[in-house]
């Protein structure tokens, strides 16, 4: 048997069909709506016509109609142009450039771009900072390659730090250069005057980091991570850049006895913002629940903490936990986050809204 | 002009063990998908664990001038599913479609975003937010082009004398299992996991230390056969059932760092005219 699959192979192999293992079963259908086998995917990728996934999808329309395929596409796709690129030995070192047919305006652009010098373009995105007696944040920017595959275009990345309190006055910035293997670590709530602390134990502030490459590569894994350590735990999230929604809605889970949530609001912009965090407290009895509003006008370049809580009088009407569904309201660009820590801010979880 | 869509982007939810996962769909993204069009829309769930569909829920919603009519659903709960699963998570995918498959969505590639409660009693809650089924193109492109699927994560800090420790949760979603390594900095492997079909594998990372060391910070990536949607998370070392912090991972990008001078000055008018129309949310290149 192993001597006629070989046999089977080498025939495979000599025709220029590409050998696959097991899994690689030629009359099985992808794509049932468009009749889409396993044995024709392939032999779109063997011939060099599909150059990328969405070309696949446009020139085949698989997966359009009742989507149940996709994955399976995506699977076969991604596991086949593997094999045709190991076995022609290629490795590109960048992602190519579609090739999709233009329309017009399309084609004049890309004429266009094909003539025009490059430029670095700098990425800057933001995350608040916490800190206080037994909360310290943390920032770090890794530019590794890849560690299986020493060869991929990395290149130095060019950072600009700044670090803000929360009345928007900058307390830190630097400059710092990082090459390909080496990572950025620092403390930006070690610039921050824990001793002015809302919420009776944590500071606020946000740091802002820009990343510009002085010459062609990957962005590679450069994106930036804060990361906030507490006692007994460890919350992080990547750097993001702004929003503008006139109104973000987030559930927050309602639970005084074991945690303590908040909600942060960095204003980027060069004026004041007006920002209302409101949330209905329901307390099951008839009529309109009442609502908790807060309405905090955010200086330029500042940064809001609010603590999700629910008045004592009203509190004590809750029936065991619940879920509020917080809005909140601003005017301009902003950035938003959501913490939980435990109840003596041993602990912290931390993401973005 | 791009035709519309029967559906919007399905997601799918990290459902871990020891947490129950609550769930409250934006019921007013899924409206604003709609344009000011009326529409029956079907919101499924589907719970998997181990390659097995445990549970599936639709909810049937009424749009009008893309506005819900009547009641909001209640929040889709899933209890704490304990000891039954283990130490092994699941998922939860979560897609909504017209009901009559008209193409009513606008766009195209509609997205809703939204999070996951994980809560509790005696813990403090966390939060996860939901990741797209389907990979973005490039992504796939990437994989093809890489000859591999590859994700890092510079913030791992495993610290035994204050209780911090890490683990990556591996969701596969596809029908055929995928192979994965977890490589760290300084030469530190966890080899050859194999994730099965439409299940999650959750890959303790305290393993990367020697018996010497108490503490260990830095970088990890994966690469396995085909794309995985990982995770993140970190736990109390003395009680692993205690999550503190749940989070998505980020792929190494692959584009370039550098574009011509004209498509950037393209971007920079459009920021221009989102900023004094408002037309666009988001700010980010």
């Amino acid at each position: 048997m192993a001597a006629v699959e070989q046999a089977s192979q080498n025939r495979r192999k000599k025709a220029g069909v590409q050998v696959l293992d097991k899994n690689f079963t030629p009359d099985e259908i992808v794509c049932h709506c468009k009749d889409l086998s396993q044995g024709k995917l392939n032999q779109l990728i063997v011939e060099g016509s599909i150059n990328s996934f969405e070309e696949l999808l446009s020139t085949t329309d698989a997966g359009s109609t009742c989507t149940a395929c996709v994955l399976d596409l995506e699977f076969f796709y991604a596991k086949f142009q593997q094999e045709r690129t190991k076995s022609a030995g290629q490795s590109k070192a960048f992602l190519r450039s579609k090739k999709a047919i233009l329309g017009p305006r399309a084609a004049f652009w890309r004429f266009v771009d094909s003539v025009s010098p490059h430029i670095s373009i700098p990425i800057t995105e933001m995350v608040p900072v916490l800190c206080g007696e037994k909360v310290r944040t943390r920032i770090v920017v890794s530019n590794h390659r890849l560690f299986f595959q020493e060869d991929r275009g990395i290149g130095p990345v060019d950072l600009a730090v700044v670090v803000r309190d929360d009345r928007g006055r900058v307390v830190h910035s630097e400059k710092t250069r990082i090459s390909p293997g080496q990572t950025f670590e620092t403390y930006p709530s070690d610039y921050l005057d824990g001793g002015k602390a809302e919420n009776d134990a944590l500071t606020v502030g946000w740091v802002s980091l820009r990343r510009r490459w002085p010459r062609q590569a990957f962005i590679g894994a450069t994106r930036p991570q804060v990361i906030i350590e507490a006692p007994k735990g460890v919350g992080a999230v990547h750097f993001r850049g702004p929003k503008a929604s006139a109104e973000r809605w987030v559930s927050v889970r309602y639970q005084p006895a074991d945690q303590r949530a908040f909600v942060s609001v960095v204003n980027i912009e060069r004026k004041s913002q007006v920002v209302e965090i409101s949330y209905a407290v329901s307390t099951g009895a008839a009529g309109a629940p009442e609502r908790v509003i807060e309405t905090v006008t955010i200086v330029p370049n500042g940064v809001h903490l609010h603590e999700v809580r629910v008045p004592d009088e009203l509190a004590d009407s809750l029936n065991g936990l619940c879920v509020l569904d917080v809005c909140i309201k601003a005017n301009g660009w902003r950035q938003m986050h959501l913490f939980y820590t435990d109840k003596n801010l041993d602990r912290i979880s931390v993401d973005h809204l | 002009m791009s035709r519309g869509s029967n559906y919007l982007l399905p997601s799918i939810v990290s459902v871990p063990v020891g947490y129950d996962t609550i769930i409250r769909v934006p019921y007013e993204q899924i409206g604003g998908s709609l344009g000011k069009k009326d529409a029956i829309v079907i919101n499924r769930y589907r719970l998997y664990h181990e390659g097995e569909l445990q549970r599936e829920h639709e909810e049937r919603l009424q749009y009008q001038a893309g506005r819900l009519v009547g009641e909001r659903p209640d929040a889709f709960h899933i209890q704490d599913p304990g000891a039954s699963w283990g130490d092994r998570p699941g998922f939860l995918e979560c897609e909504q479609r017209t009901e009559d498959g008209s193409l009513a969505f606008v766009g195209g590639r509609s997205i809703i975003v939204f999070y996951a409660i994980h809560a509790k009693a005696g813990r403090k809650s966390f939060i996860s937010d939901n990741v797209y089924k389907f990979a973005n193109p490039n992504t796939i492109d990437q994989i093809a082009a890489f000859g591999t699927f590859a994700e890092t994560y510079p913030a791992v800090v495993i610290d035994r004398d204050r209780d911090y420790s890490e683990a990556i949760g591996l969701c596969n979603p596809y029908n055929l299992p995928v192979l994965c390594t977890v490589l760290a900095e300084g030469d530190r492997a966890l080899p050859r996991i194999k994730v099965p079909p439409r299940s999650v594998r959750l890959v303790r990372l305290n393993p990367i230390l020697s018996d010497s060391e108490s503490s260990w910070r830095g970088t990890i990536q994966i690469r396995a056969t085909n794309r995985l949607i990982c995770f993140n998370i970190k736990y109390a070392g003395a009680d692993p059932s205690y999550i503190v912090h749940h989070d998505h991972l980020d792929a190494f990008r692959g584009e370039k760092t550098r574009i011509p001078l004209t498509r950037w000055l393209r971007v920079r008018f459009g920021w221009f005219l989102v900023r004094h129309t408002g037309r666009r949310e988001s700010k980010s290149l």
